[in-house]
């Protein structure tokens, strides 16, 4: 996808491998050696059925797996911007988290803290990496809620998840992941738990911010016809 | 009613869904024994604080009737009553005739005898009836219960808040971590609660003798095991959520996870936990303090008023007993009915 302007690489992924320890103490093994890169400012799709990995490749991107039953096997690299995030420790992969590569997920339900208000967990982020405070990161989440469209942003920010529709909720779930401009946007299946009318929302808006805040997004997605018209609206 | 509003995005319900809490006071609001449950517990509250704060029954000490004195509604049947009789001096009869010069203690009493104004007892009269009796010192019985009553309070909810901290703690680091560090916090608990209660209650506070302080830290070092196998589930249910991984991709460490993005989740456990321990504790108290183990001597209890009716019962003085008994299960009973309320109005699945 990408263009002959710009080929620098944001992100570059070599030979992953992932594997699941078992019950047993055998291994499966999840992923066989994926390589692929990401360049700056560009949208990259992975396309594939459910349980093909692309969910395992986001996480492992993220240092998300449970480390206590998942391995990395020493050969694999992630690169981003020339470092290998396999090498970070633990307190190093957290200042990245959220600021440098920030992920969308599935459920925008169940990846919202209930108790808290949307505006608080848009706040938080800000608060953590942007070090902003309270107050700050309140006005700053409002402007944020406003950005990716959520009607009437200075009331909603007060609403508790369950107040909100799916859709307002990815929304949030944007929101959040945008808030320290990060650059790189993985959004794992952002649509799948949205009904359609939505779903085309949400990836336009997905589409505006890339253009926008000049972010690259990995698309992790599971029907083709969602890639192509995606491929549609980003030439 | 979810279908629609996401099928049409824009459409409003109102009013707007309200938060936990709200609900759960709506809720406890309907039900009327919780509701009158929470004043009743509300006004003991008040009680407890003002005897914290020294406002109410800070005279309980006071020595101002006869011992035992009956309370002031008893009326006595005429045989019961001694005759009036006046407080007349009685000149003691020396038993050897001695001179005053034979006498070696003449001088001094002779000194005493002029002084004799000095030395007397000014105190005013000892009241012969109390509003609810008096007990052997004639201290009222009123004004102990309600500052025995708040000591009780604030052994209970102190020992709750702080058994409820421990038991948190460990449960979380516990459930949260998993692995190892489980591993060893479960066996830990185990070899703890193979231990009888009572017995391990005994042996804490054997050990480390009377007064307020330790006996909150006796029950808070033996009680918060029932919470800690709670909230050592919850976090294992809890930390594989969506938004906890959220939040771990937000960058937000392990402290913070747990106990900002996990714990208010379980709030509405933890408060129901907290009000069944703290009337639990309460009653530990009590058999604690009926065993000898309980607060100081200089301090008083409803269980250390309770250990002294034994001896008065046998001599017919049951107001004593009367006060604690309608003091303890009126508190309890209240509190109970208040827990029941609270976790029908606060747990979304029972509606």
């Amino acid at each position: 996808m990408s263009s002959a302007e710009n080929t620098e690489t944001l992100l570059s992924v070599r030979n992953l491998v992932v594997n699941f320890r078992q019950e047993d103490g055998e291994k499966f093994n999840a992923i066989k050696g994926v390589s692929f890169d990401i360049p700056k400012n560009r949208t990259v799709a992975l396309v594939g059925e459910s349980g093909s990995g692309k969910s395992v490749t986001s996480m492992a991107i993220m240092q998300l797996l449970p480390p206590n039953n998942t391995e990395i096997s020493p050969d694999s690299q992630i690169l981003f911007e020339g470092k290998n995030l396999l090498g970070l420790s633990a307190s190093e992969l957290r200042k990245m988290r959220g600021k440098d590569i920030a992920m969308i997920f599935q459920e925008p339900m169940s990846s919202l803290n209930p108790v808290f208000t949307v505006g608080d967990q848009v706040a938080e982020t800000l608060m953590l990496h942007a070090g902003l405070g309270r107050r700050a990161a309140a006005k700053r989440a409002v402007e944020l809620l406003f950005e990716v469209g959520l009607p009437n942003p200075s009331e909603k920010a007060k609403a508790y998840p369950h107040q909100l529709s799916g859709g307002q909720q990815q929304r949030v779930m944007i929101a959040m992941a945008i808030a320290c401009e990060p650059k790189l946007l993985i959004a794992d299946e952002p649509t799948t738990a949205l009904d359609v009318t939505i779903q085309k929302q949400i990836l336009q808006l997905i589409a505006e911010l890339q253009k926008k805040h000049g972010m690259s997004v990995l698309f992790l997605l599971m029907i083709w016809a969602w890639s192509v018209s995606l491929l549609m609206m980003w030439w | 009613m979810n279908a629609i509003v996401e099928a049409v995005p824009g459409l409003k319900i109102e009013p707007a869904s309200k938060s936990l809490w709200a609900l759960g006071w709506q809720r406890l609001k309907r039900n009327k024994v919780g509701f009158i449950a929470l004043w009743v517990v509300v006004a003991y509250l008040l009680i407890a604080v003002g005897g914290w704060l020294n406002i109410v029954a800070s005279n309980w000490a006071e020595e101002v009737a006869v011992p035992y004195a009956p309370p002031s509604w008893i009326t006595k049947g005429k045989d019961e009553q001694l005759p009036a009789k006046t407080a007349t001096v009685v000149e003691a009869q020396p038993i050897v005739t001695m001179l005053p010069s034979e006498d070696p203690l003449a001088q001094e009493l002779e000194a005493a005898q002029k002084n004799t104004a000095k030395y007397a007892d000014n105190s005013p009269a000892k009241l012969e009836t109390m509003p609810f009796g008096a007990d052997l010192r004639g201290r009222g019985v009123i004004e102990k219960t309600i500052k025995g009553t708040s000591t009780s309070i604030f052994v209970g909810i102190f020992g709750a808040v702080l058994a409820l901290s421990i038991g948190t703690t460990l449960g979380a680091v516990s459930g949260y971590f998993g692995g190892k560090v489980d591993d060893f916090f479960t066996w830990f608990y185990s070899i703890f609660t193979s231990v009888p209660d009572m017995l391990l209650l005994l042996s804490f506070a054997a050990v480390s003798g009377r007064g307020i302080s330790t006996i909150i830290m006796v029950m808070a070092l033996t009680s918060w095991t029932g919470t800690y196998r709670l909230v050592r589930a919850e976090y294992m249910k809890l930390k594989n959520r969506e938004y906890v991984q959220a939040a771990d991709a937000i960058g937000a460490s392990h402290y913070r996870r747990m106990f900002v993005h996990i714990l208010p989740n379980i709030s509405h456990l933890l408060l129901v936990q907290f009000s069944l321990m703290t009337v639990a504790l309460i009653k530990y108290e009590a058999i604690l303090s009926f065993l000898g183990f309980g607060v100081g001597v200089r301090q008083v209890s409803l269980g250390s008023m309770l250990a002294e009716t034994p001896a008065e019962l046998v001599q017919g003085f049951w107001w004593q007993m009367l006060a604690v008994t309608i003091a303890m299960s009126v508190l309890v009973t209240a509190f109970s009915l208040l827990v029941d309320a609270l976790r029908d109005a606060l747990d979304p699945k029972v509606k």
